[in-house]
């Protein structure tokens, strides 16, 4: 991030400075250089990002998950109802097992709804992050979208003129650890490709840390009393920094999706329930 | 074999997550991933679009009648990084395609698949996207 790595940029060009006039600290020099390089990467984001592949068992589309369903706390009766109503496009790990029904999944991102924050961050499509002097620009090839998270010590709104699929964000350095947190979500769309919900009292917190210098983990916590008896707590998911990927066009269209459906989507469906 | 047709060929080499994992927009659970089809194809459309490319063609089951296949690719974001472009293929093409039928649709004039690969009359190999964005 431009902003975030002035200050260690910075530190790494005075060290070598002195090394020219202090050989004789070159190893401890040459130490010092490298931790303020690594400080450097970790506080620069920026770059494009995909997410890696599972290797976990059952494997998924994704590496197993924003938050594990197997972990997933008690619902509410509002949060089981919603989760009662979903039809998924992708097999849980989760205890409820399989509950795709291929033909008649009712994802909202089917009826060309963005698949909104965090359930995008879980896409296979590529997002870049750019930083800007007050802001963090997540960009988005899958809807093609840009969600903003505001870093110029704003709060979040208590009472949002609006409730957004992608929420107000703000976010902030905590060591080596970029702090996002989230809230003035609608209700309209789900927290994974797995029909859990969420609701409009869902307050997120992302941390982002970039491990190394081609790796970004992301770890999430949900916390929304509406549809969960307790927090959410996810474990880091990984992504890989892709250098040589330009950021491409993935709209949805009426059109596509109702094609789509036509020819694909609705006739696999068999009236023979739940093909596994 | 010019530079798109090896990038291509080296994706197909070493992506071995491409049958579990190319449908994030609706799910692969459809197909059966046990059987691979291998079919000589007569295009009779070419749709490069998101969220899925689709191609549909003819192709004659084992008994000679011509049965009207669908076939899904990934997003053709994501196939545009794989050297597929929207013209790729056209109607009328003879190539032979490679995919996992969906399940329960057997004995039907009109089937669907999830597309592997497609052979084009040149010899040429064009893979599926994979989630392993280069």
């Amino acid at each position: 991030m431009r902003e975030a790595c002035a200050r260690p940029i910075a530190a790494p060009v005075i060290v070598l400075s002195l090394g020219l006039v202090a050989p004789a600290q070159s190893n401890r020099t040459s130490t010092v250089v490298q931790k303020n390089a690594l400080s450097a990467v970790r506080h620069d984001l920026d770059g494009v990002w995909a997410i890696k592949v599972a290797t976990t068992t059952p494997r998924t589309a994704f590496e197993c998950c924003l938050v594990d369903p197997r972990l997933r706390p008690p619902m509410t009766a509002w949060g089981q109802a919603r989760f009662d109503a979903a039809v998924p496009s992708s097999r849980s790990p989760g205890p409820e097992g399989n509950r795709v029904i291929p033909g008649k999944e009712n994802d909202p991102a089917l009826s060309c709804f963005p698949d909104g924050i965090p359930k995008i961050l879980t896409s296979p499509e590529p997002f870049e992050i750019i930083s800007v002097p007050g802001r963090v620009l997540m960009f988005f090839e899958k809807d093609h979208g840009w969600r903003q998270i505001w870093t110029d010590g704003r709060k979040l709104p208590e009472d949002p003129p609006e409730l957004r699929f992608d929420g107000y964000s703000v976010g902030r350095w905590e060591g080596d650890t970029f702090v996002v947190e989230s809230s003035g979500f609608n209700d309209k769309l789900w927290l994974d490709y797995y029909g859990d919900p969420h609701s409009e009292a869902m307050r997120l917190t992302e941390r982002y840390q970039r491990v190394n210098q081609d790796t970004l983990s992301i770890a999430v916590t949900i916390d929304d009393p509406k549809a969960y008896t307790k927090p959410w707590i996810g474990k880091p998911i990984h992504f890989s920094l892709r250098p040589r990927v330009e950021i491409g066009e993935w709209y949805c269209t009426v059109e596509d999706e109702n094609r789509f459906n036509e020819k694909i989507r609705f006739p696999t469906f068999v009236p023979d329930g739940n093909k596994k | 074999m010019n530079a798109t047709t090896a990038t291509v060929v080296a994706v197909l080499l070493v992506s071995p997550c491409v049958g579990s994992s190319l449908f994030a927009h609706h799910g692969a659970a459809a197909y059966d991933r046990t059987v691979t089809l291998t079919l000589k194809a007569s295009v009779t459309e070419f749709i490069f679009r998101n969220p899925h490319i689709i191609i549909s063609f003819d192709a004659p089951d084992e008994r000679g009648q011509v049965i009207h296949w669908s076939a899904e690719g990934g997003s053709s974001s994501g196939l545009s990084r794989r050297g597929w472009t929207w013209k790729t293929l056209k109607v009328g093409d003879q190539v032979t395609v490679v995919g996992n039928p969906a399940r329960g649709m057997e004995g039907q004039d009109k089937r669907v698949m999830a597309l592997s690969r497609v052979i084009l009359p040149n010899g040429q190999v064009v893979g599926q996207a994979s989630l392993t964005v280069p």
